[in-house]
């Protein structure tokens, strides 16, 4: 098993306050190089669950184990380098840094995770050629489109070929063509990676393309069937 | 890629926000400069223009008004004493030297100093040497002959050989009498950096023939500068002519301390500005790091995301203000010390008077100050940048 999550949970004290549980995951398992949806409404803990799982929220309790170890109480100095050598991040929001151009945001979390840049380069060369925007590599973000951008952030979130890739409503912003394009992207770079991949949605389309899901209902997580 | 990349980049992608965080450091830095260097060029200013003038002997009055009057050529010239004293003061054991000014005539209103042409053999000390050199042509031998100031031989275009007639009193207005008399140029003094780059050195029979028939002051001169014959001797000089009724012998430098001395109030006063403006400069590049940080929560929590580390979290932040800081704080400081000059060269146009500040040492401790400040203000927000969870910024 890849990843284990144990009755984790966020709360955060209201300005009135009140203590309340913004997220709540029971049991949530996902193997190695499996692909797991976690679906739910807007404002159902989606995004906080998947910030824990990543290292950049503390959770409020519980335990999160990957490869059987645990990774929620690990020294933040430890958890950076877990996470910039094991985790891939597509952010719901298109999260490119605007001063760099596309190469440069994908080379930028290699340079993190320490890896060789001259392979780091080509690596990234033959990612963009494979989502199409070879020749759109020295744009900056703010001169491409939506559903290019965020084809990008795929390729940064892979770059490393991390263990665990980590997508927050990977489509929220994307029409139905992209979406599809993005998605598809995600899914086969990881299958050829051995990449496991979380991906969260409220978006049914989505939904229909993956065989099972985990829906977040009332705060908690619960498992579902597909039929 | 690499750190050096991102923070060049960061600040170039929005250069109007990184221009106004350099500009306002940089404003900061260069008024508090230029409040310290006005503060210190004055003072020296004033005292190089009064080295030369060890003690000035003219008539019974107002000290001040000998020391405008010889030193720095302002003011309307005290009355005359008599030659007679300046071979008294030749004849004392106390002094050394004693050289005569005549003043009472202006050339398109620069000073005409009738003196005697011992002036040109003068030495200020042994280190300094002479005062007067000459960059053209010799010094004056006869009555009517002139030696011009560098700074008036530049601005009026007067060259050896040339001639031109004075006017009558201390400065020149339009369709007053001119005497009748013409000088000749024979020498072109080099820089003294002082008031003396702006007049006419003329033997002061000159003055005297020019102002014949004006009654017995004529014949006299407005300040003896003397040169004791050493540090005891100049105490005993003005102690000898301390109850005279009809001269005054005073020490420049002591008057100009005097006079700071009155000024002091103002200079606390600039104190307190300095202060006041060095302190603002700090807190406007807390100001400016706090603010560029905060602009970049959002890049710091991408890339915690995609896997910095805090340390290159820090690293980044840190470069970034230092960069902003250090370039606003350099720039600032050229732009003081070229607002100094601006107005040095002003002054000089007026008065004469060389401001000379180079790098003091308050303007040192200053900068290090301000680059110390500038090192914390970028290290405490790359630091809390890190403290902050990167979930809440993205």
């Amino acid at each position: 098993m890849l990843l284990e999550v144990k009755n984790v949970f966020k709360q955060v004290t209201e300005p009135s306050g009140e203590v309340i549980t913004i997220s709540h995951a029971n049991q949530l398992t996902l193997d190695k190089g499996g692909q797991l949806l976690l679906t739910g409404p807007s404002g159902s803990g989606k995004t906080t669950l998947l910030h824990m799982i990543a290292g950049l929220l503390a959770p409020s309790g519980g335990e999160i184990y990957f490869n059987g170890r645990r990774i929620d109480n690990m020294p933040e100095r430890e958890r950076d380098l877990w996470r910039a050598q094991n985790i891939g991040y597509v952010f719901q929001k298109l999260n490119l840094i605007e001063a760099l151009t596309a190469e440069e945001n994908i080379l930028l979390a290699g340079y993190f995770a320490g890896g060789d840049m001259a392979a780091l380069k080509k690596r990234a060369q033959n990612l963009l050629e494979r989502v199409g925007l070879a020749a759109k590599k020295d744009v900056l973000p703010g001169k491409l489109s939506i559903g290019e951008q965020q084809r990008v952030a795929v390729v940064r979130a892979v770059i490393n070929s991390p263990v665990l890739l980590l997508a927050d409503e990977p489509t929220a912003s994307l029409d139905s063509e992209n979406s599809r394009v993005v998605l598809g992207l995600l899914r086969s770079l990881c299958s050829e990676n051995g990449t496991a991949l979380l991906l969260s949605t409220h978006d049914e389309s989505v939904k229909q393309q993956f065989g099972e899901w985990f829906d977040i209902k009332c705060g908690r997580l619960t498992e579902h069937e597909h039929n | 890629m690499s750190i050096i990349k991102l923070v060049r980049r960061n600040i170039m992608f929005k250069p109007l926000q990184s221009l106004i965080a350099c500009l306002a450091v940089m404003a900061s830095i260069a008024m508090a400069v230029l409040v310290l260097l006005m503060a210190d060029g004055v003072h020296s200013g004033l005292s190089t223009a009064a080295e030369p003038f060890p003690i000035v002997a003219g008539s019974k009055g107002s000290p001040n008004q000998l020391v405008l009057n010889t030193v720095f050529l302002k003011d309307t010239p005290m009355s005359n004493i008599s030659y007679e004293e300046v071979e008294k003061l030749r004849a004392n054991k106390n002094v050394a030297l004693a050289i005569p000014f005549g003043y009472g005539d202006n050339y398109r209103g620069f000073r005409l100093a009738g003196t005697e042409k011992e002036i040109f053999d003068y030495e200020i000390n042994p280190k300094r040497g002479k005062w007067l050199h000459l960059a053209e042509g010799r010094a004056f031998e006869t009555p009517f002959e002139a030696v011009v100031g560098a700074r008036m031989a530049q601005m009026t275009g007067l060259k050896v050989g040339d001639t031109f007639q004075t006017s009558h009193g201390m400065v020149q207005v339009p369709g007053s009498k001119g005497h009748a008399q013409s000088y000749k140029v024979v020498g072109i003094l080099q820089p003294v950096n002082g008031p003396y780059d702006q007049c006419v050195l003329t033997d002061i029979k000159s003055i005297w023939a020019a102002h014949a028939g004006h009654g017995a002051a004529a014949q006299g001169v407005t300040g003896v500068l003397i040169k004791p014959a050493g540090y005891a001797q100049a105490l005993a000089v003005l102690s000898q002519y301390r109850n005279s009724k009809e001269m005054q012998v005073v020490f420049p430098s002591q008057i100009i301390i005097e006079l700071f001395a009155v000024m002091g109030d103002a200079e606390k006063l600039l104190q307190i500005i300095s202060c006041g403006v060095i302190s603002l400069a700090l807190v406007i590049i807390a100001c400016t790091t706090y603010w560029a940080a905060a602009m970049r929560r959002h890049d710091n929590a991408i890339m915690r995301a995609i896997g910095a580390g805090q340390k290159q979290i820090i690293k980044i932040n840190f470069m970034q203000g230092m960069l902003l800081s250090c370039i606003g704080t350099l720039l600032g400081t050229a732009a003081g010390h070229g607002a100094f000059s601006a107005l040095a060269y002003l002054l000089r146009q007026k008065t004469a008077v060389n401001l000379t500040a180079g790098f003091t040492v308050q303007e040192g401790v200053m900068l290090a100050v301000v680059i110390l400040a500038a090192t914390v203000f970028s290290f405490i927000p790359a630091a809390a940048a890190c403290r902050r969870q990167a979930a809440d910024d993205l």
